[in-house]
């Protein structure tokens, strides 16, 4: 028995913490998650899975984009044609506001209710399998779901769990919050969990865990994405990660003397023969004023962005500086004095009282709103200190 | 750093001169424009560089020869000795060299700066260098702005990183007004951010739905299916019709035929009407046989007896001639015996008595012409007999014997006329009487015999249209037969009859299996039967049409062309469904183009990536806010971070600076001022009487001195960290002497080995290193 365990397809998600996508990187960005998805099906064909599993939020949201719904509906005709059932539940991010206006999946699809469901079906090998699930129906389901799983089928020879949701307590967390205990206490043989968008397993064995996105969406989301081929392996479901997204995002750390003009050029050479494309996040460490000032000011990213070609299999989409040289603590007065006031600058009172209190559009709340943030903003804000301290005066002024 | 010697090349007044300073307090005494000032400008300008710009305001020390500009110094940092030469004003080559290696740095300015630590022009301005009118700054410094220059005065390079505060922040609120009409950079980025997303929303609601389309698509495709269908059928109908009307004829041809056959009820029995056929020509071919006699059996009775008539009377009538013939014989043997010539008549009784008998010769011929009348009237009538008109024979005999017997009874009236006249007739005269006599008896007997004869002749005459009547009826079996042919041809129609009537019985019989054969066709009769027979051929042909007819109908529907048949406006019926298939045509047409725009659609949709786009483009405006927004932030928080870190530090190192300050201050001011305090804004001094006064409140000369107190205090506060030489130019105007005596005291005390002091003085002043300045 063989399947195909993925999640958080989040078709139509755009790509976020991008600013400037010249055209090329745009196409490569719009088809990414349909290729990761193209890939998946290709190797559910090539492998004659018995079955797919989608751990919800296949969509980006509860209204589509038809033509993500399109892209998926046509994918899973794929496996229709090629007689390989898929069973989709819905998470947080599409979940089912009206079932009138789920698009019509082809035969092979089966799609969770609400509540929770049993499916069962016989692989290839004649071997039994049941599948319990349930789609998410509302943004935030706050109680713990795990409760209303049957125990396992002992009739089956697998027993499946899909569950979209997060580790955490009944009506603090809000994603259908679940303890490991409950899962394991229900002895199923596999949990396919959907809503952590990085890969992480919970159990070994028999394993609970998530298979990640299938494509990164941000920057937070880097390293290699994909999917879980589960093969059963004596009385054990083994998943093996299985790497589809097109688009990988990662961090590069690069130190360069070189000035201006010559930085783009050096560090493009770095990433001429990159096989998988990437996003690259640049850290610049140098004690090139010039090119410390023109990466705050967003020069220099222009000027890698003017320089990227479509054929570069990698597009930097930010970069961050940091002088070469250690200049242990903060200038002008002893470090206490600035650490002692760290608090009271970086917080959100502050935040909203600089401007943010004027900022309506959710996202940008949300990321500004975000602990992190502040964390992210006090760090540039000690880069962009001693960038000055090493003294571009030009820079200064 | 302490300055060892200047070589001035071309500055000012000076040309090609050397000054050696001391460390520690460096007097320059000088008359007015001895060019005190002078030097100071151009150690100050040696250190930070020459001035670039020209103006009104700013004395640039052009050589006054116009020779070349610039000059070198010395000095030592950290036991180090450096040379750096300044040569040019505008395009100044700077050399810097380390004496005691002979490296020249590739970047002067770069190692003046680290050799500097983090004291730049200004701040040095600020601090290390003043003259009277950079103290009277403290009067035109606004309160709010004091504290911070104080700050900046309190924290080596906070003034710097002050402005670097302004300056981010100042950058930052050009880049975003907390107004909600502001139109700066990150404004107009939300507000676009905005129209994105709203644009977004629009181009979200203008897509359409895949389900509506997959919905659309699928009924539309029905829809086509049974257009499609109906279609087919139709055409099929059509197609079907068409033969149908090719069929029709036919078909009304064939029903038409079956409707004869069917009008000419059962078909008619073969076997049967061969039979009643057969039967009817062994009637016919009995016919023939029959003697087709219309002689009665009465008839051939009544002949029978006719000719048991005729019998009797030919009997008679031979009984009658023999009688005749005997008494012509009697008159021949009389004659011949009397040889007479004719028989004399009989002697009448006077006669015989005259001569007893001689007379009977007249009477004889007077029968002699009746006789021969009577064979002439029996031959006529013979005659007529035979060409079978006996009425008229008989008739004619009549006439004949008429006539016969007037002609005998003419003569006889002369011979008796005659006979009274010759009383005795001729034939007499030679005979005896006796003869005569005897004759007489002959002649009686003749005569007897004749009159006999006659008598039987006139019943023979009476007989005759007996016998005529007998021959007439008899007539059909001919004329003039004699009985016994009449017998014998009777008998031949006996037989006949005979025949006849067996044949009639036979005929009856077959006549009467005829009818009953005819009945059982339901024929009246043999023409009947023909008729019927020929009808019968006429439906054989029909039928025979009708199934070759039925070849061609065969896979016909024949309720369908009899519908049709029964309808008369096919035709119309065909027009009719032309319209529909046009209409379908035109509804197929129409679906087709709906299915083909949601094909398009959907087509569009897989290869529309505007939403995508537009979606991307809001995920990167969002981006680009919140990098312009955290840009805009790092500088606000880092503006904001610098000056609550400057201030937490200043409010640390406030006291120790304002307590050297206040020693200070007291020292200057001989004990007159207790204390230099801060308030958040101000500066305050403790007068020794314990009243607190604004810096404003203070005399020139005293908040001069407050303010060269706090310099040195702060020079003192940082010592430890840097040592920069303090150029004063005669700052002390406004001091009394007491005080300018203790300004130099403390001068003297802070001029150390670590600390070089140059003050520039147009007095005359004790002391030990004195550089004094001629006016040249």
């Amino acid at each position: 028995m063989k399947f195909i365990h993925a999640g958080d397809l989040h078709l139509g998600n755009p790509f976020g913490g991008l600013s400037i996508t010249p055209s090329w990187l745009k196409e490569k960005l719009q088809s990414a998650k349909q290729v990761a998805v193209h890939r998946l099906v290709d190797d559910a064909i090539v492998a004659a899975v018995d079955f797919v599993v989608l751990a919800g939020d296949s969509f980006n949201t509860t209204t589509p984009d038809a033509r993500a719904q399109l892209d998926l509906v046509n994918e899973l005709q794929r496996l229709a044609d090629a007689k390989i059932q898929v069973y989709i539940i819905f998470g947080n991010h599409d979940y089912v506001n009206n079932w009138q206006q789920i698009p019509t999946f082809p035969e092979n699809v089966t799609l969770f209710p609400a509540e929770v469901t049993t499916h069962h079906l016989q692989t290839a090998n004649h071997e039994t399998v049941a599948i319990s699930g349930f789609s998410y129906t509302q943004r935030h389901i706050m109680t713990d779901q795990v409760e209303q799983f049957p125990m396992k089928n002992t009739s089956v020879d697998w027993h499946i769990g899909l569950y979209h949701g997060a580790l955490g307590e009944a009506g603090v967390g809000d994603y259908a919050p679940f303890s490991l205990q409950a899962l394991q206490q229900k002895h199923y043989d596999y949990w396919a969990l959907g809503h952590i968008h990085v890969r992480e397993t919970l159990q070994e064995q028999p394993f609970i865990g998530y298979s990640g996105s299938i494509q990164g969406l941000d920057k937070t989301e880097t390293g290699p994405k994909g999917y879980y081929m589960v093969e059963s392996h004596s009385q054990q479901l083994v998943p093996t990660f299985t790497p589809v997204a097109p688009i990988t995002w990662v961090t590069e750390k690069v130190q360069t003397d070189r000035d201006l003009n010559m930085v783009v050029q050096q560090v493009r050479e770095q990433f001429i023969h990159k096989e998988e494309f990437e996003l690259i996040s640049l850290q610049i460490e140098t004690d090139q004023t010039t090119v410390l000032s023109a990466i705050t000011n967003q020069q220099l990213l222009a000027q890698f962005v003017a320089a990227a070609q479509p054929s570069d299999m990698f597009f930097i989409y930010e970069i961050t500086g940091q002088p070469k040289q250690k200049i242990a603590g903060l200038p002008a007065v002893a470090d206490q004095y600035w650490s002692a006031t760290v608090a009271s600058v970086f917080n959100l009172e502050q935040l909203q009282k600089l401007g943010l209190k004027q900022v309506t559009d959710g996202d940008v709340l949300d990321y500004f709103l975000d602990p992190a943030t502040l964390t992210e903003l006090e760090s540039a804000v000690q880069t962009q200190l001693q960038v000055s301290q090493i003294g571009d005066e030009g820079y200064v002024d | 750093m302490w300055i060892k010697q200047a070589h001035i090349v071309g500055f000012g007044q000076f040309s090609q001169q050397t000054f050696n300073f001391v460390q520690g307090l460096q007097i320059v005494q000088g008359l007015n424009e001895a060019g005190k000032t002078t030097l100071h400008q151009f150690l100050f300008d040696m250190i930070f560089g020459f001035p670039q710009a020209k103006g009104r305001k700013i004395n640039t020390y052009e050589p006054l020869d116009k020779g070349p500009y610039g000059g070198r110094i010395q000095f030592e940092v950290d036991n180090q000795l450096y040379e750096l030469e300044r040569l040019g004003r505008t395009q100044t080559t700077t050399t810097l060299t380390a004496v005691a290696t002979g490296q020249v740095f590739a970047d002067p300015e770069a190692m003046l700066t680290k050799l500097l630590g983090p004291v730049d022009r200004e701040l040095y301005l600020a601090i290390f260098s003043f003259d009277q009118e950079a103290l009277m700054a403290i009067f035109s410094l606004k309160p709010d702005d004091f504290a911070a220059y104080l700050r900046t005065l309190a924290t080596p390079g906070a003034q710097d990183w002050l402005d670097v505060a302004n300056q981010w922040e100042k950058n930052a609120t050009t880049k975003f007004g907390t107004t909600k009409t502001a139109h700066r950079e990150i404004n107009q980025s939300l507000a676009q951010l905005k129209q994105l997303r709203q644009q977004l929303q629009v181009t979200i609601s203008q897509q359409p739905s895949l389900d509506k389309l997959q919905t659309n698509a699928q009924s539309l495709t029905q829809r086509l299916q049974s257009l499609q269908q109906r279609q087919t059928q139709i055409q099929s109908q059509m197609t079907h019709q068409q033969a149908q009307m090719h069929l029709l004829p036919v078909y009304q041809r064939w029903h038409k035929i079956k409707q004869q056959v069917q009008a000419a009820g059962k078909p008619l029995d073969l076997t049967v009407a061969d039979e009643a056929e057969r039967i009817r020509q062994q009637l016919t071919s009995l016919d023939d046989m029959m003697v087709t006699t219309a002689i009665t059996k009465k008839q051939v009775e009544s002949a029978s007896d006719a000719i048991d008539k005729l019998e009797e009377l030919d009997q008679k009538q031979a009984d009658l001639t023999k009688q005749q013939a005997a008494a012509m014989q009697a008159q021949q043997d009389v004659l011949t015996k009397y040889h007479w010539q004719q028989l004399p008549p009989l002697l009448t009784d006077e006669q015989k008595a005259k001569l007893n008998g001689q007379s009977v010769k007249a009477e004889s011929a007077d029968n002699k012409s009746l006789l021969i009348a009577a064979i002439i009237g029996v031959v006529l009538l013979m005659m007529t007999l035979l060409i079978n008109h006996i009425v008229i024979g008989v008739f004619m005999l009549i006439i004949c014997l008429m006539i016969g017997w007037w002609f005998g009874q003419n003569k006889n009236n002369p011979t008796t006329h005659a006979q009274s006249n010759n009383v005795l007739p001729s034939v007499y005269q030679q005979m005896t009487v006796a003869d005569i006599m005897t004759a007489q008896n002959d002649i009686k007997k003749v005569n007897d015999l004749l009159l006999a004869t006659n008598q039987t002749f006139q019943d023979q005459q009476a007989m005759l249209s007996e016998l005529v009547d007998v021959k007439v009826s008899l007539n059909w079996l001919g004329e003039g037969l004699s009985a016994k042919e009449y017998r014998s041809r009777l008998m031949a129609v006996h037989a006949q009859q005979e025949t006849m009537g067996q044949q009639q019985l036979q005929r009856k019989n077959l006549q009467q299996t005829l009818q009953t054969l005819y009945q059982k066709l339901g024929v009246k009769d043999e023409s009947a039967l023909r008729q019927r027979r020929d009808a019968q051929r006429q439906v054989n042909d029909l039928h025979r049409e009708a199934e070759m007819l039925e070849e061609q109908l065969q896979g016909a529907d024949m309720h369908e062309l009899a519908a049709q048949d029964a309808v008369k406006n096919q035709p119309q019926s065909t027009s009719e469904n032309q319209e529909i298939l046009q209409r379908i045509q035109r509804e197929k047409a129409q679906v087709n183009q709906q299915l083909a725009e949601i094909n398009v659609q959907l087509q569009n949709l897989r290869t529309d990536t505007s939403i995508e786009n537009q979606q991307q483009m809001v995920a990167n405006q969002v981006t680009m806010v919140n990098q312009q927004l955290k840009q805009y932030f790092v500088d606000r928080l880092g503006s904001e971070w610098i000056r609550q870190a400057l201030n937490a530090a200043i409010i640390d190192r406030l006291p120790n600076l304002l307590q050297q300050a206040s020693v200070l201050f007291a020292r200057l001011t001989n004990n007159h001022y207790q204390s230099v305090q801060q308030t958040k804004t101000l500066l305050k001094v403790v007068r020794n009487d314990r009243k607190v006064l604004g810096v404003n409140q203070l005399s020139k000369g005293t908040a001069s001195q407050l303010y060269v107190a706090l310099r040195l205090a702060f020079v003192l506060n940082v010592a430890s960290m840097l040592q920069l030489p303090l150029l004063i130019d005669d700052a002390f105007v406004d001091f009394d002497d007491q005080r300018r005596d203790a300004m130099m005291t403390v001068l003297s005390e802070l001029g150390t080995d670590d600390q070089q002091i140059f003050y520039f003085t147009g007095r005359q002043v004790p002391g030990d290193n004195i550089i004094t300045l001629a006016r040249s």
